[in-house]
């Protein structure tokens, strides 16, 4: 648990605009998760800002969609007794202050964490402001503080009728010693809990919201940027006359690895791209292609891998299993597609540098533009501003070492901004995943083995040494981080093992006897990135769609089966019988219409999904509805998870049913959204929710429920038509490579 | 120079003719409502209305809007929301919310010409603008509840 000794300081900076008011912080010294980082710990680490006429909430989470704006103003609107629409949020710069807000290690929204997270500190913060505001309006009016009540941001002692607001108070709270906090009753709750409406919604229904790529800053440039088509391929020569002589043209930078327009405007700077004559020095990966990726995949898979889960003997249990089944299961490279293209807008002088970058990850874009500039945190000022879907795309900030590279170049601020195409070709993509796996029943037809061999990238590998920096302490200074970095991803390739390459089959819940998981590290060269539920995504899909052959290999009903291997995890059986329950799953489903089922746990949630599909003649694969359950906790906001469980589910649908990114001779093949399909409005199913109620600490809700649609959808196929679809993206076309 | 209606106002341009109407509205106008999504009609991003119609305006050309009256996201509501708008506030439709102003402008143009959209209008009128957030089965709710707020206010 969280430290409650709550001190008030001033910021660190901006001390100015906080001199007056009550600006709250919380110390979290003996929070174990943030030991790594001494420099932290001391820090106060302010989200709230009460003065005269304004309460302000510093958002330091990435909103990207998820509501998380919504549902942490909620907490905050909740325990400081003040309504949802008196708070004004801004979303906090980048700052080592909120590092301590993160599991992270560095200031980043991802890994569903923001509600777990910030749950308790917010609820500390905006109970002791609310103490604090009601003990100075005790002490001017000379009443018992006990006798005081708050509502909707304004203090009242009814026994002598007087009443004033919060903010005619925040100066003399300010300067009171801070008490222990006192929560609300649950009971007595306004917010949290019940289905609150975004805070945003109006913005963005009338078109006001503002995004990234809206950001304005006068004179500055738009830049096109020419990347080579091949990954790590680099510029063997450019000839940029033509383009130089286009309209709006101001600068041609050749960097080496590409090619940058910076043009009045991004229409002119794009045109003129046009006109570059490049030749490229492909490097190392121009014969690359997804075939070459799988069959040395094929290969690896030939030997035993690095074990991350063994229990009981695999081997001896080999051979004395009445039935076995051995399977292969493969998934692609997906790329992210956020609907807002990739950009950013950054400003360098020779001793200021300012950011405007829709990022998860405003941590990490600090230290990317220290190392460019050289420049001093303090010099360096990120802005985090909306976000077109982030994903877990916008962990990673190339675009924002472009916008800072570019900006520190020509002296004039120059805004990134990427087409679809080069979004499509140069993303972090979800890693292709490569699966060995054989499994046996004993005579009753219980699993008496399970055996899991992975073959794939492994994402940390590659994100640290981008990221380390970040999670640094302040005073390292670049070149050591980045030194720190390589060293880090090193150290993975080294051990050549990832949590993020087996997560979701090292922790497989069922009931076997004997399980091996082992994993073969194996990376192409393809940038790989944390892709919405990272390994689950995949890995649940290889899981829940061998035990539902299991369940058929032991001629089982697939729910019944996994439920008496769920024997001792009520979550996840909790979840599994609400979805069978909603379904109907023992009553027979409509004519023509046959059911799936999957669970999976994730980021400390349980999610089970059951789909109802039918299938044409022809191959075509309808899905007519999907349950879903959750179980995360206590719940700030439902129709916050609904929208989220709703949105993860179409995300993984795209993934189950359509997305593919395929490598030919070192390059991305698809551009757009015509040969990268997205789920549209004419294929998304019916959706139902179903929140299991919970008493379990707060968990997140972005992700979990996105890994089980892609099996609990494979299975409903297969009890459709016996045909058991191994592969991602699941297709019962024999289709043309 | 190029001349059309904006949102109820005339406006002229003299840039390239060629210029995608998109840019036009987002970086000389300073309209920015309207999204950049594809760049190729592939999905909806960036739909405004051309004389009532639904186009996508990254891939016309300022040119062929000469004398048109195009409207925005921000210009659909003269006096406070829509029917539309409201019927998506109602439905928490938007997550992120970028691709939200032009599945606003698809749906207020489908229910300008048919009050009474089936699903399966809502799907013609409705797959050309991409959600990547997922938020499809509120935007068929939405458009239901418009429909039938249009009628009975
Ligand atoms: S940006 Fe115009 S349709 Fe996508
Ligand atoms: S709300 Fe995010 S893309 Fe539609």
């Amino acid at each position: 648990m969280l430290d409650q000794n709550i001190s008030r300081r001033n910021f660190l900076r901006g001390a100015a605009t906080t001199t007056a008011g009550l600006a709250i912080g919380i110390d979290l010294v003996t929070n174990k998760a943030f030991a790594a980082e001494p420099a932290a710990m001391t820090l106060p680490n302010p989200w709230l800002r009460i003065d005269s006429d304004s309460i302000t909430f510093v958002l330091d989470k990435t909103e990207m969609g998820q509501g998380i704006n919504t549902a942490l103003a909620m907490i905050v609107a909740e325990e400081l007794d003040v309504d949802l629409e008196q708070l004004t949020i801004e979303n906090a710069i980048a700052d080592r202050i909120y590092t301590t807000h993160s599991d992270l290690g560095a200031q980043m929204t991802g890994g569903s964490s923001s509600v777990r997270n910030a749950w308790q500190p917010l609820k500390i913060i905006a109970a002791t402001a609310r103490q604090m505001l009601t003990h100075a309006a005790a002490k001017e009016w000379s009443v018992d503080p006990a006798e005081c009540r708050t509502a909707s941001g304004m203090i009242y002692h009814d026994k002598t009728g007087k009443k004033g607001s919060y903010g005619a108070f925040a100066d003399a709270a300010g300067k009171l010693p801070v008490p222990a906090p006192k929560f609300k009753d649950p009971a007595t709750y306004r917010y949290v809990g019940k289905a609150t409406k975004r805070v945003d919604g109006n913005a963005k229904v009338t078109g006001q919201a503002k995004y990234g790529i809206d950001t304005v800053i006068p004179g500055m440039l738009s830049a096109t940027i020419v990347r080579c088509p091949v990954f790590g391929g680099s510029v063997k020569s450019l000839d940029d006359k033509q383009a130089k002589a286009s309209p709006g043209v101001k600068h041609i930078i050749n960097t080496g690895a590409s090619v940058a327009v910076l043009a009045d405007t991004y229409w002119q700077a794009r045109q003129a791209a046009k006109l570059l004559t490049i030749t490229w020095d492909e490097g190392d990966l121009a014969g690359l292609s997804s075939d070459k990726i799988r069959q040395a995949f094929i290969e690896l898979a030939k030997n035993d891998g690095k074990v991350t889960r063994e229990d009981g003997d695999v081997k001896n249990h080999e051979k004395l299993a009445a039935k076995t089944i051995d399977a292969v299961y493969e998934t692609p490279y997906l790329a992210h597609a956020t609907m807002e293209p990739q950009n950013c807008v950054a400003r360098v002088t020779s001793d200021s540098c300012e950011v405007w970058a829709p990022t998860q990850t405003p941590g990490v874009c600090m230290e990317v533009a220290r190392a460019i500039t050289g420049l001093a945190p303090e010099k360096i000022k990120i802005h985090t501003t909306g976000i077109g879907g982030g994903f877990g795309r916008r962990l990673v900030a190339d675009y924002v070492a472009e916008a800072v590279t570019l900006a520190s170049e020509v002296n004039v601020p120059v805004r990134v901004l990427w087409s679809r195409e080069e979004d499509m070709r140069h993303d972090f993509y979800r890693p292709i995943s490569y699966n060995v796996m054989s499994g046996g029943i004993d005579q009753s037809g219980n699993p008496l083995f399970w055996k899991h061999r992975v073959v794939g990238p492994a994402i940390l590998a590659q994100f640290l040494p981008h990221a380390i920096g970040a999670m640094m302490p302040p005073w390292m200074p670049p070149s050591i981080s980045k030194m720190m970095g390589k060293f880090t991803g090193f150290t993975f390739h080294g051990l050549k093992v990832d949590d993020t390459s087996t997560e979701g089959a090292k922790d497989i819940p069922y009931k076997i006897p004997n399980i091996l998981v082992d994993y073969h590290y194996a990376d192409p060269g393809v940038p790989v990135g944390f892709w919405r539920s990272v390994g689950h995504s995949h890995q649940a899909f290889m899981v829940e769609s061998f035990i539902d052959e299991l369940a058929h290999l032991a001629g089982r009903d697939p729910y019944a089966y996994r439920r008496e291997l769920l024997a001792g995890h009520p979550r996840n059986l909790g979840v599994l019988d609400r979805v069978a329950k909603e379904i109907n799953w023992t009553s027979p489903a409509p004519k023509g219409v046959f059911r799936g089922i999957a669970q999976h746990a994730c980021f400390g949630s349980f999610c089970a999904e059951a789909v109802e599909v039918s299938v044409s003649e022809s191959g075509e694969i309808k899905i007519h509805r999907v349950v879903a359950a959750i179980d995360c906790g206590p719940i700030v906001n439902p129709d916050g998870v609904r929208a989220q469980l709703e949105g993860a589910i179409v995300f993984g649908l795209s993934a189950a049913l359509k997305g593919e990114i395929t490598i030919e001779n070192g390059q991305v093949k698809q551009s757009n959204f015509h040969d990268y399909a997205v789920l549209r409005i004419n294929e998304a199913p019916k959706i139902e929710v179903h929140i299991i109620e919970s008493t379990q600490p707060v968990t997140g809700v972005g992700e979990p429920g996105l890994p089980p649609i892609a099996p609990a959808l494979a299975n409903a196929i297969f009890a459709a038509t016996g045909k058991r679809l191994r592969k991602l993206p699941l297709s019962l076309v024999v289709r043309n490579p | 120079m190029i001349s059309f209606t904006i949102n109820g106002e005339s406006k002229s341009t003299n840039v390239d003719p060629e210029t995608p109407l998109l840019w036009v509205i987002r970086d000389h106008i300073g309209l920015q409502g309207t999204k950049f999504g594809c760049g190729m009609a592939l999905c909806g991003a960036c739909t405004v209305h051309m004389n009532g119609d639904p186009i996508r305006s990254c891939s016309v050309p300022v040119s062929a809007v000469s004398g048109q009256k195009i409207t925005t996201i921000e210009g659909l509501a003269k006096n406070g929301l829509t029917e539309v708008q409201k019927a998506w506030l109602e439905h928490g439709v938007p997550q992120c919310g970028y691709c939200q102003s032009g599945q606003i402008m698809s749906a207020t143009a489908l229910l300008a010409k048919n009050p009474n959209p089936t699903d399966d209008d809502i799907d013609t009128a409705m797959s050309g603008n991409i959600c990547r957030c997922g938020t499809y089965p509120r935007i068929r709710a939405a458009i239901h509840t418009a429909a039938k707020n249009m009628k009975h206010p």
